[in-house]
């Protein structure tokens, strides 16, 4: 029973801990029993929190018991990536630069979490600074896939993928700059949202490139995204870039009705060299969507031809920024992938970067007319499964292609637009999950949410899950 | 090329590896191909309202 409830969701849970049929210390002492058994190997965390995640369940009990019960979170085991500050506790952000770097403030999303009453259990391990996608840490150690400890989780926010696709964390949240959110949880076999650029704060979470990342969370189910998507939105005029729009009782308005709904698919860009399992997965999906009553309409976006161009300029002269100093005085400190990162980002001019921004609007626009007769556009989430833990390179249907240059080619013109996307499993090929995307318009969270929630009532994934058991 | 991209980088006090020299030349090669599916024409004097903010944030 015990670790069946670490298997469990936000949404199956929360109602057990209000009605006092299950305790937050028992829940807690489930998950550390997992993140005891089984991280020694995945290595999703940078710190385990063990006597603390306790003492806050304890508290969450008593509160709980004397009819304080704050809501949905309340006592839910959480860890987050370990780029968003705890005031008082060390943010490494992935890095030797900051390994002892303590904030004296929590990040916004912190104080949400904590005001709802969730039990944190530790920092989840990343790409070094958030730069890369696979999680192989120079500092703190490779996170390993637990579905086959061999393959990279997907990054940046790799630690949350694997944590919560292993049962060590109910829930988390990570950071998507060119698709930090959604490589981890297709390559984990879980939900992953990256909402509109400007819902949820990014008041204390360290950058990589401003105007393109974004707060998320990783869960087991479309409910729970949906639930931590309407306690963490809101305007904080701590962020430059937040926006003051209302959110949503998302996870009350979840809906399967999928009748009427049209579904763009642009197949010149989204399907155009995707490896044959991923494609034929994402097909059967669609197909399955279409038995639901949706409609599939063929779109056009014309700027997508320049998206690698603008993401690659944008982020690499934003994180280029960032860095700038530490590259010049400590470049040593940096591990080799991001240092070559962060020297590639100080070649691009400023003309590069300007005419990236000109493509972006573009692009904007170009998709803002496309929602005007679609509801959501879908796409996998990676051209591909995930590679052997140290690969630079992919194999797409025999070819050999750079890791690097493939991995944000579908979920980076989410980032150049700001417009939310989410990412879902959509099957199993060779005991690899796969992930489905699934964007829409901006500030339209719902349209996302009914459609993965849909997809998810299909049971595609049959309940098939990492079976750590077997492999360690 | 290479002598080009460490100078670019030297003068900018970056102390860049020989083993990343080949790298970047070769992502450069990427980048220029990137580059390439830029359509300058329709982009010359497309707006996009680059400001600042008079009075700073908040205003």
């Amino acid at each position: 029973m015990t670790q069946d409830l670490a298997k469990q969701s936000i949404g199956e849970l929360a109602p057990l801990l209000q009605n006092k049929d299950i305790s937050p210390v028992e829940l807690t002492a489930a998950v550390l029993k997992n993140v005891d058994k089984y991280d020694s190997q995945v290595n999703s965390y940078i710190e385990i929190q063990a006597e603390g995640a306790r003492q806050a369940a304890k508290a969450a009990e008593l509160e709980i018991a004397s009819g304080n019960y704050r809501g949905a979170l309340h006592g839910i085991p959480m860890a987050l990536k370990d780029i968003m500050y705890f005031k008082g506790e060390t943010a490494t952000m992935g890095s030797g630069i900051h390994r002892d770097f303590v904030p004296d403030y929590d990040a916004a999303v912190v104080s949400k979490l904590k005001n709802a009453g969730v039990v944190f259990t530790g920092k989840l391990n990343m790409h070094e600074y958030a730069w890369g996608a696979t999680t192989t840490n120079p500092h703190f150690g490779a996170c390993r896939n637990p579905w086959d400890l061999n393959k990279i989780p997907g990054g940046s926010s790799g630690g949350s993928g694997a944590a919560v696709a292993a049962d060590m964390a109910i829930a988390s949240l990570g950071t998507d700059t060119g698709g930090s959110i959604r490589i981890p949880a297709a390559s984990c076999g879980i939900i992953g949202l990256k909402p509109t650029h400007g819902r949820i704060s990014k008041y204390g979470c360290f950058p990589l490139a401003w105007s393109l990342d974004h707060i998320g969370p990783l869960t087991k189910t479309v409910h729970d995204a949906a639930l931590l998507l309407e306690t963490l939105s809101g305007y904080d005029p701590r962020d430059p870039t937040s926006i003051d729009k209302p959110a949503q009782y998302y996870s009350g308005g979840l809906s399967e009705d999928l009748k009427g709904k049209v579904i763009g698919i642009d197949e010149d860009y989204f399907f155009r060299n995707v490896d044959k399992r991923v494609d034929e997965a994402v097909r059967q999906a669609i197909s399955e969507l279409e038995k639901l009553g949706a409609r599939i309409e063929p779109i056009k976006i014309p700027s997508l031809a320049q998206a690698e161009f603008a993401e690659l300029v944008t982020i690499t002269s934003e994180a280029s920024t960032v860095h700038h100093q530490n590259l010049i005085k400590h470049p040593e400190m940096f591990g080799e992938d991001t240092r070559f990162l962060l020297e590639f980002g100080e070649l691009v001019t400023a003309v590069d970067y300007l005419q990236a921004q000109q493509i972006r609007r573009k692009l904007s626009n170009e998709f803002a007319q496309t929602f005007e007769h679609v509801d959501v556009i879908i796409s996998p989430t990676l051209p591909f499964l995930p590679p052997l833990i140290g690969d630079n390179t992919v194999d797409i249907n025999g070819q050999t292609l750079s890791f690097l240059d493939e991995v944000i080619r579908f979920t980076g013109p989410g980032n150049l637009t700001g417009l939310p996307a989410l990412s879902i499993p959509c099957g199993v090929r060779d005991g690899l999950p796969i992930g489905l995307q699934i964007m829409g318009p901006a500030f339209e969270e719902e349209k996302v949410l009914n459609v993965a929630y849909a997809l998810e009532k299909l049971q595609l994934m049959k309940g098939q899950k990492p079976d750590l058991l077997s492999v360690l | 090329m290479a002598q080009n991209i460490v100078q670019i980088l030297q003068d900018k006090g970056i102390d860049v590896p020989e083993h990343h020299e080949e790298m970047l030349v070769n992502q450069w090669a990427v980048f220029e191909k990137m580059r390439a599916t830029v359509d300058q024409e329709s982009l010359a004097d497309y707006d996009i309202g680059l400001t600042h903010v008079p009075g700073g944030d908040g205003k």
